[in-house]
């Protein structure tokens, strides 16, 4: 089996999804054995370029010049990969309004949401590309991973916590420090915007107040839902 | 049933020793909540506790586990059974009777080596319990228990009262037998009815369960369905904490070398969208409303026609964990037409 | 609690099987065939037509396959495997002498010896043929113990038809009536019908104590079994052949329930009378 050819690149963002896999500093030598590195400037001056089997990209589409390297990244790779819950939902740059999730230029595999993305998911995701296998969804919300490790529900308790709203993966990182999910890994694949509003609008909290809070990071999916509630 | 008396005073050496030749799970304060831990030197154990927020069947079902490793071409590799015995402190009746309809479904059959090998090293301790306001048991026939522990130990105020329910149950006892005393005199059985009584009159939720799997299988095209599934958030949480929900699904995890990996399985919920998913892309449960009524259906219809008894348990987890406060109690009594439904949700 | 059941083996873990064959039968479905390593597990492994069994392309996953091969002849084992997901897409990567990993077989399968002295009708639709091939071998192997034998077949085009040289042939057997239909497509050199598997019906008469077998794809079902009502087949002669979501394959997970039924371990093959009682079956 031939190595995959990889690239990563980066459009507008803050590079922090490229950046864990750089700090994945155990791992790396075994992924860079594995792989023919094509291009990853983050990380190197030597970018041969070319066709590619997968592509990983991070961060939204702000500008023309993120809409000209999405498009020749996409003509050149076999698949390509939207890391970090910019590049998979808009993210923060959607807020600007000026910034979309890369699905809305092109085709997108795999998605890989995180702010920053999981290293052990992105690791996961490499060894099953490498295998020549579209990494595994993960279909549960925050809820799964936090309610395993006992944590108590800061939404039962008032707090405007996304969890329910928002894919897992993370090990529920927030609430295990019992600070309340802020969404950074965009829609889960089933969220109900319009039942936690009820559920946080019974707390006493302002609807539109809440609909920012939830809206924060989940870009494109916010509008069309989100907000139907009032 | 053999019975014996432990002085309370007596109840920590008695488990402190224990704890020196088992693996001893207790239930244990970690801030405002009570979890099931292995048991440290100094450590607050809960005694009267209301529940807590996993069930047992962690110890006995994982949230993640690895069920064997593989090499291209060398076969596969379990990993290394846990060994020694573990003695499991202070499970509620509820949760008692939630292992051995657990045991339906991992023992009949094809035995589950995995949960059979940590069922088998085991021992179980119950202890009593006074209801709150979620609680239910009662309803379903499983506020007491009569076997399925090694003790089972009924708090009387100044000592327990200790059923011996097997062999190792009478070893324990045997080997302990300067903390406890055989003698149970006519005040310990007054005051044994006295609490079983009272303990009866507490209870505030109720749940009627005549013909109720009949009454779900009438119900199953009733709008009522969506309308609560629209409160839902389909989180997972009322099956993570469900002492009797045993579903799971099992996956693969290559290792960057592409030759090596591990099989494993976790948890999941029938909540989930992809749960009746299949490959082709068929969804058999396409809405949320078709899920929730899964779920519940599973438990008081399901199960009950599998096996003659429910799988709930009636121990008030899922409704005390509810983030959108679901009180499935009161959706089973208003399909029963017991209340109106527009008073759900 | 101590002593609970006798020791038996991890139902999890698979056994090694090695791949013998591989042939394309549509541009999505591959024929293929596989022996166990172990000699004794290959020779002692028996089943009856309609089981599955649990295939692992190891690293990616496991997908339950009907079993296509017929017990009456035994050494190699046949799937037809269509790639639809992950695990079956890592399947079709493998090459002749790649290993499997095998578990089962599962479930009840078609209840052959209810069958025998019956008049038998087989009804597929595209790749539903994989479980009554096996059912329609193991008649042929052993034809004087069953009545007449029809098969219905429908695909939606030429292409998507699987074992077409096979039906070709079989279509010649005098004791077999073979209908095959397409839905569309180009039919100019197609000898055979057009149509939906249902307007077969049509076309034959069925005998009083038919039993029939279906294994169509899920939202056929309605139709199908209406048909077969309509021709006078008793709805607990009619045993269908269902999909569903699996994990185990063995009555664990959970995943393929069917209200108190698992698909894995009641099924994959139940009744009209089942789906009756049963709702959200079909």
């Amino acid at each position: 089996m031939s190595k995959p050819r990889i690239g990563i690149y980066g459009l507008t963002s803050c590079a922090g999804d490229q950046l864990v896999l750089l700090n994945c500093e155990d791992e790396l030598l075994d992924v860079l054995s594995a792989v023919d590195l094509r291009s990853f400037v983050m990380a190197t001056s030597q970018n041969p370029e070319g066709e590619l089997d997968v592509a990983f990209v991070e961060g939204a589409v702000t500008q023309d010049s993120d809409l000209e390297l999405l498009r020749d990244v996409r003509t050149r790779s076999k698949l390509l990969i939207a890391i970090g819950t910019c590049a998979v939902w808009g993210g923060i740059p959607y807020l600007s309004g000026r910034g979309v999730p890369i699905s809305q230029h092109v085709k997108v595999d795999y998605s890989l949401p995180g702010c920053p993305i999981e290293k052990k998911q992105l690791l996961s995701a490499l060894s099953s590309l490498i295998h020549g296998d579209l990494p595994l969804k993960l279909p549960y919300p925050v809820c799964l991973e936090c309610t395993i490790r006992e944590n108590s529900c800061l939404l039962q308790a008032g707090e405007i916590c996304c969890g329910p709203l928002t894919a897992g993966g993370c090990g529920a990182r927030c609430p295990s420090h019992n600070r309340p999910c802020l969404g950074c890994r965009g829609p889960s694949l089933d969220p109900n915007y319009q039942a936690a509003t009820k559920i946080l609008a019974k707390h006493g909290y302002d609807v539109e107040d809440v609909h920012r809070k939830l809206a924060l990071f989940s870009g494109t999916n916010s509008s069309k839902e989100g907000r139907q509630v009032g | 049933m053999k019975t014996v008396v432990l002085p309370r005073e007596n109840l920590e050496p008695f488990l402190g020793r224990i704890a020196r030749g088992h693996d001893l799970i207790v239930p244990k304060k970690t801030g405002n909540d009570v979890v099931f831990d292995y048991y440290q030197e100094g450590c607050q154990i809960a005694l009267e506790y209301r529940r807590t927020l996993l069930p047992p069947k962690k110890f006995f079902l994982p949230p993640e586990e690895v069920l064997f490793r593989y090499k291209k071409g060398q076969g596969f590799t379990e990993p290394e059974p846990e060994v020694g015995r573990r003695v499991f402190f202070g499970l509620h009746p509820c949760d008692i009777h939630a292992l051995k309809r657990l045991d339906y479904v991992f023992l009949e059959g094809y035995v589950d080596t995995y949960y059979r090998r940590r069922r088998e090293r085991t021992l179980i301790i119950g202890l009593s319990c006074l209801p709150d306001d979620k609680c239910f048991c009662h309803s379903m026939g499983t506020d007491l228990v009569s076997d399925g522990f090694d003790l089972f130990f009924t708090d009387l105020g100044e000592v327990y009262l200790v059923e011996v329910g097997s062999t190792s149950g009478n070893d324990l006892v045997l080997t302990h037998r300067d903390l406890v005393s055989e003698v149970v005199d006519e005040a310990i059985l007054k005051e044994y009815k006295t609490f079983i009584s009272t303990r009866s009159d507490l209870f505030v939720q109720t749940l009627d369960t005549s013909g109720l799997s009949k009454i779900l299988t009438l119900e199953w095209e009733s709008p009522f369905w969506e309308k609560v599934a629209q409160d839902c958030l389909a989180c997972g949480r009322c099956s993570m904490s469900c002492p009797t929900c045993y579903c799971f699904s099992i996956y693969d995890q290559v290792n960057l070398d592409s030759i090596s990996g591990e099989r494993s399985r976790s948890w999941t919920s029938c909540l989930y969208k992809d749960y009746a998913l299949v490959a082709g892309g068929h969804n058999f449960r396409p809405s949320r409303g078709a899920r929730l009524r899964q779920r519940l259906m599973h438990k008081h219809k399901d199960f009950f026609e599998q096996q003659g008894v429910s799988a709930c348990v009636g121990c008030g987890r899922c409704q005390a964990n509810c983030p959108a406060g679901i009180d499935f109690c009161q959706v089973l009594t208003s399909l029963r037409g017991d209340i109106s439904e527009s008073a759900v949700g | 609690m101590s002593q609970l059941l006798a020791k038996t083996e991890n139902p999890y873990r698979p056994v090694r099987a090695k791949i013998v064959d591989l042939r394309d039968l549509t541009p999505e479905t591959r024929l293929f065939q596989v022996k166990l390593v172990d000699p004794k597990a290959a020779r002692d492994f028996d089943y009856r037509p309609g089981q599955f069994c649990q295939i692992s392309a190891l690293g990616t996953g496991e997908a339950p396959i009907s079993i296509s091969s017929s017990p009456t002849r035994p050494g190699l084992l046949e799937f037809c495997i269509r790639r639809v997901g992950r695990t079956t897409s890592a399947l079709h990567r493998l090459n002749p002498n790649d290993e499997v990993g095998i578990r089962g077989p599962y479930g009840n399968g078609f209840p052959v010896d209810y069958m025998e002295g019956k008049d038998v009708l087989i009804v597929a639709g595209g790749v539903g043929l994989a479980p009554v091939r096996s059912l329609l071998l193991y008649i042929l192997d052993n034809r004087d113990q069953f009545r007449s034998v029809t098969l219905l077949y429908g695909a939606r085009s030429l292409e998507d038809m699987l074992f077409r040289e096979e039906l070709k042939t079989l279509e010649r057997h005098p004791d077999l009536n073979i209908l095959l239909t397409l839905d569309s497509g180009d039919t100019r050199l197609w000898p055979f019908r057009t149509g939906l598997v249902t307007s077969l019906f049509e076309e034959i008469t069925v005998a009083p104590k038919t039993v029939a077998a279906v294994c169509v794809p899920p939202v056929a079902y309605k139709f199908v079994t209406k048909g077969l009502l309509d021709k006078g087949i008793s709805g607990e002669d009619i045993f269908m052949s269902l999909e569903r979501k699996m994990h185990c394959g063995i009555g664990k997970c959970g995943c393929c329930a069917v209200g108190s039924k698992y698909c894995c371990q009641d099924g994959p093959v139940f009744t009209y009378w089942d789906a009756l009682n049963l709702p959200d079956m079909i």
